[in-house]
């Protein structure tokens, strides 16, 4: 017994349901992962899945030094969030930059990325990934500032879940694998438009995701096109939206 | 919907009031007919307060949704216009009330209450962190628009 009206409920997103067009799981999580930018007032922030291995990979971030943290993590195998994701708890850093515990994490991390702190998010009870947020300086994290995270990252796992219903598992899947196999081809093309218009790798990013939405596309469908490549519209799902 | 929303959603509401530290939160859409209806809240107090709004037809959510714009009240049982007594008598264990209009593109779809059972000061901050978390329930109940099934499968309709 919940304290929600189903009836009021349902007549409520049947009006909403008319008024918008589906995006995806994807799309959904990278506006709340920018909301939660807002609502703390970190200096950025992000989200990791694991695959089927376990192996954390990036989902997104908010900026270019968020994503640093993101990828040297991912190359590493170290680091706040995988071992939060490993532990399945809370694991923050004062200054990630000088933590003997991840000792290969500095050389690949930007310089502005300093205090971190990860939190799981779980399906099933199970961690599936996990919701990164850092500050260019030197923080103590208190347990009020992971209780929150905690709290947020609990709201991530119910939008999830809002998106398993039984026969959309695959679906959901497949997106979030879509996303993080095209983050790849996406990092290259800011790369690209880094060196041949002289952008900071921000501006470059801002740049893509602008003429993708002006142009009603995907970003990733416009990254593989400036890097001459086959696009993912080849895919056989063409509700993913990154 | 499917058969999880409810719960989905009431989840989302508890863990919004605990992110925001206060003791509840509550929300209201419009329907169909431009009615803004009490859905549902994180507890019992919370339902008083939508069901007062409703049948009153006033409150912090009502006004909220006619100016478009967040509504602090620092205790409801305080005398028009601080607060709205007629409401607060309907609810009697809530005391201060922040509603947050919530916006889809450019269109009002409902307000989202936060309230505590002391009466207390809203500041500007947090105000500021009611309307992003305002955003990030349109978001919750855009993933649930785009997962409705009209088989309503929890038999409730």
């Amino acid at each position: 017994m919940t304290h929600i009206d189903p009836e009021a409920l349902v007549a409520s997103l049947r009006r909403l349901q008319k008024n918008t067009t589906a995006t995806g799981i994807v799309h959904h999580l990278e506006r709340i992962v920018q909301v939660v930018d807002r609502i703390f007032g970190y200096s950025g922030a992000g989200l990791m899945f694991a695959e089927e291995d376990r192996t954390l990979r990036y989902l997104f971030a908010t900026d270019e030094r968020g994503r640093s943290l993101e990828r040297a993590q991912a190359v590493t195998g170290q680091g706040p969030c995988v071992a939060a994701y490993a532990d399945d708890a809370a694991v923050t850093t004062v200054d990630v930059r000088s933590d003997p515990r991840w000792p290969r994490l500095p050389e690949l991390l930007h310089p502005e990325v300093r205090a971190v702190a990860g939190v799981p998010i779980r399906l099933g009870g199970v961690p599936v990934g996990t919701l990164n947020v850092y500050q260019d300086t030197v923080h103590d994290w208190e347990e009020s500032d992971t209780q929150a995270l905690h709290a947020y990252a609990h709201v991530i796992e119910q939008v999830l879940v809002a998106s398993m219903e039984a026969d959309e598992k695959a679906e959901l899947a497949d997106q979030l694998q879509y996303a993080l196999d095209y983050r790849v081809v996406i990092e290259r093309a800011i790369g690209y438009l880094m060196g041949k218009h002289d952008l900071t790798a921000s501006q470059a990013f801002t740049g893509l995701r602008k003429q993708a939405r002006d142009s009603r596309r995907r970003v990733s469908d416009l990254a593989a096109e400036l890097l001459g490549e086959q696009g993912p519209q080849n895919v056989a799902n063409t509700d993913h939206a990154v | 919907m499917g058969p999880d929303a409810p719960l989905v959603l009431e989840n989302v509401l508890v863990g919004m009031a605990d992110l925001f530290g206060v003791d509840g939160a509550a929300l209201m859409l419009f329907d169909g007919q431009d009615r803004l209806r009490a859905i549902g809240a994180s507890d019992d107090d919370g339902i008083l307060l939508e069901s007062a709004q409703e049948s009153v037809g006033d409150g912090p959510a009502i006004a909220s949704a006619a100016c478009g714009d967040s509504v602090a009240i620092n205790d409801l049982h305080a005398a028009t216009p601080l607060g709205f007594p007629h409401v607060a008598a309907h609810a009697m264990p809530v005391r201060a009330v922040l509603s947050v209009p919530l916006i889809e593109g450019s269109e009002l779809i409902g307000v989202l209450d936060f309230y505590a059972r002391i009466g207390r000061d809203w500041d500007c901050a947090e105000v500021e962190t009611g309307s992003r978390l305002g955003e990030l329930m349109v978001i919750v109940l855009q993933v649930l628009a785009e997962s409705r099934t009209d088989s309503f499968p929890f038999g409730q309709v």
